[in-house]
């Protein structure tokens, strides 16, 4: 049987592609400030010191007065009132300055920025040099990020259903603003094949003589991924040049138009039944095992604590899984079967990947105990002129190492083979723990004719019984 | 038993269970959050739903729609006098912001040019100088903002010694209008 090769994780390489995303607008003389986390693995990429620099926020200010509106009023701070709701909505969805300058004049001005860094432990953001002006608000992709992931996970005390309030206007961001100002620049261009992004833009000129075009947002319908790309340039030139920029920066971070969701390729299954066989120490295995990425059989690793065995393409017919997912065809169950050491061990069945996805992930695991009893395997009978050979190995892993004995059986009369000590190296991978010289090789005289023959493990310390390793019945040649 | 797969021993399982390429727990050096405990009775647990037909956009943005296609240059030699100058401004930047409030200021009326030097209560300097057959231009100089943009047509009414505008501006260096101005300022002889 060949060997499976250890799966390649496949790992969309985001430090190289943020790398990439600053290249392109740098070639173009905008500067851009990058953030990408994903929540789940908790894999975070910035563009090093120019994630720490300070950009004038223009409209992401709103993300805070937003959420600073809706904690205090939860608080019961204030009421909010149905315009209010009204307003905030229109001032996520389509980043309406009128209902921001409202929220900001009338709830503290750079009060809101002080409020919101304490409760979200934002070290970078810093209010605005004059107090009218929330779009010169500093803040740092750096910041922004942090604020999504703590926003969603509730670190900064936003409850949920208000968090979940915020990302929904944030999905329904419009394709201009109430300004009129095109405001699907960044992600929503550049992640076309993205079903779900929930967005918060900005723009501004030419203030100090520095035009900016922001993107920011969530990615997907778990809200999984952040990205934020902060754009300036000297002003001049147009929006749309700032606004291509940026937009292609988000394209040279994913340039599918969507981010891949590598686990969502790692192949899936079941670990569904572990038995042991007290008798002849073996444990038997099944389930299965699909790669999303491909109807074919996929591979399989089980193990027995930290012994791994290769099982080779899982191929058996299983109609029950097949009937669940038709599209990936019938044949991907497993029926495995091998030596069972004494003792309570964890049986682990893992999934290689075949194609994408972002490891080899385990399917199922079962604790199982057999006695301290002898295992091992018979592993071949070849009989020739008056002799029969029989090659296996025999290991106790009360005994640790140490070499157990076995007795060649011929039609039920025993011969005392010695002990087992042959070097097996093939052992190293799955027993290794028990050591490898374990391996048997016996060549005994026995009359032509049609016999079986069995080899049986000898039990030493614990009293627990001999172990069957196995019978084979074969025809001896006369000498 | 039907078709078992024997265990294979000498499986080469390096990399098994590979793990991602994580950076590990989100970016590092992100302060600690400090919110307050959560209330006790918070004012509400779910987003409050209302009867009634909710604000129109047209409503809740609220600034009256600039109809006139005055050229502000038109105005700068309707009889305004120079001296101290009085009254409100409305000054909308996009993305950044709105001041309004009381001016004071001074008035100057000179050849082809009426050039008024406003400031807000919060400290906002506001140059308009409307220049008759040039650019008209308004200046905005705050703490952290300079900025320089030239005067859209709009509506604008002088009925001397009071000026009234309401129009839309473009920066300099900006392909698009960046903000509104609306002024009421009556300026003494």
């Amino acid at each position: 049987m060949a060997l499976a090769p250890p799966a390649a994780a496949h790992h969309e390489n985001m430090a190289a592609r943020v790398q990439a995303a600053w290249q392109v607008a740098s070639n173009r003389n905008t500067t851009v400030a990058i953030g990408y986390m994903d929540r789940v693995t908790g894999e975070y990429r910035d563009n090093g010191q120019v994630a720490h620099q300070h950009f004038g926020s223009a409209s992401l200010v709103k993300l805070f007065i937003a959420d600073d509106l809706l904690y205090r009023s939860w608080r019961g701070e204030f009421g909010m009132t149905q315009y209010d709701w009204t307003q905030l909505d229109l001032m996520l969805s389509s980043s309406d300055d009128a209902a921001a300058s409202r929220f900001w004049s009338n709830h503290g001005g750079p009060a809101i920025l002080n409020r919101v860094k304490s409760r979200y432990g934002l070290n970078e953001i810093q209010p605005p040099p004059s107090a009218p002006w929330w779009g010169l608000t500093k803040i740092t992709s750096f910041d922004i990020s942090v604020y999504y992931q703590r926003m969603l996970n509730g670190a900064g005390g936003l409850p949920g259903f208000l968090a979940d309030h915020i990302v929904a206007a944030l999905r329904q961001f419009t394709s201009h603003g109430t300004d009129g100002f095109y405001q699907r620049h960044g992600l929503p261009d550049g992640l076309p094949r993205e079903g779900v992004l929930g967005v918060k833009q900005g723009w501004m000129c030419c203030t100090n003589n520095t035009r900016t075009i922001h993107t920011s947002g969530l990615v997907g319908g778990d809200s999984r991924y952040i990205v934020v790309v902060l754009g300036q340039e000297g002003s001049g030139g147009s929006y749309q040049y700032t606004q291509d920029s940026v937009t292609g920066a988000v394209r040279a971070l994913f340039p599918d138009g969507y981010v891949h969701r590598p686990a969502e390729h790692n192949p899936f299954g079941a670990l569904d039944v572990v038995t042991v066989d007290n008798e002849r120490m073996l444990v038997r295995s099944q389930g299965w095992v699909i790669d999303p990425d491909t109807a074919d059989p996929t591979y399989a690793h089980l193990f027995i604590d930290s012994g791994g065995f290769d099982m080779g393409l899982v191929r058996d017919p299983r109609p029950d899984v097949a009937q669940h997912y038709p599209a990936y065809g019938p044949n991907h169950g497993f029926d495995a079967t091998g030596p069972m050491p004494g003792g309570t061990h964890n049986v682990c069945l893992y999934g290689v990947n075949i194609h994408h996805g972002d490891g080899n992930p385990q399917l199922g695991c079962r604790s199982v105990s057999a006695p301290q009893k002898p295992f091992g395997s018979l592993d071949s009978v070849t009989p020739s002129a008056g002799k029969v050979r029989v090659v296996g190995w025999v290991a106790e892993s009360e005994l640790g190492g140490s070499q157990s004995p076995a007795h060649l059986l011929v039609d039920g009369v025993a011969q005392d083979m010695g002990f087992a000590g042959i070097s097996r190296p093939d052992l190293q991978q799955g027993y290794g723990a028990y050591g490898i010289n374990h391996g048997f090789d016996h060549t005994a005289t026995v009359t032509p004719g049609t016999h079986e023959v069995c080899v049986l493990g000898i039990d030493l310390a614990t009293s627990a019984g001999h172990t069957p390793l196995g019978c084979r019945t074969v025809t001896v040649p006369a000498a | 038993m039907n078709k078992r797969v024997t265990l294979l021993l000498a499986a080469s399982l390096v990399g098994l269970a590979a793990g991602g390429c994580s950076s590990g727990g989100g970016p590092a050096g992100a302060g600690t959050p400090s919110p307050p405990p959560p209330p006790a009775s918070p004012a509400f647990s779910e987003v409050p739903s209302f009867t009634g037909t909710p604000p129109t956009i047209a409503s809740v943005t609220s600034d009256a729609p600039i109809t006139a296609t005055v050229d502000p240059g038109s105005v700068a030699r309707s009889g305004l006098p120079t001296g101290d100058a009085r009254g409100r401004m409305k000054l909308a930047l996009t993305g950044l912001g709105v001041v309004e409030s009381e001016v004071t200021g001074r008035c100057e009326a000179k050849g082809d040019t009426t050039r008024l030097e406003l400031k807000s209560s919060s400290g906002t300097k506001v140059v308009v100088a409307l220049v008759a057959g040039g650019t008209s231009s308004v200046e905005i100089d705050d703490t952290g903002l300079q900025m320089a943009a030239a005067l859209l047509p709009g509506d604008y009414q002088v009925a001397p010694p009071r000026l009234t505008a309401a129009a839309r501006f473009q920066p300099e260096g900006s392909d698009l209008p960046g903000g509104r101005l609306d002024l009421d300022v009556a300026c003494a002889g």
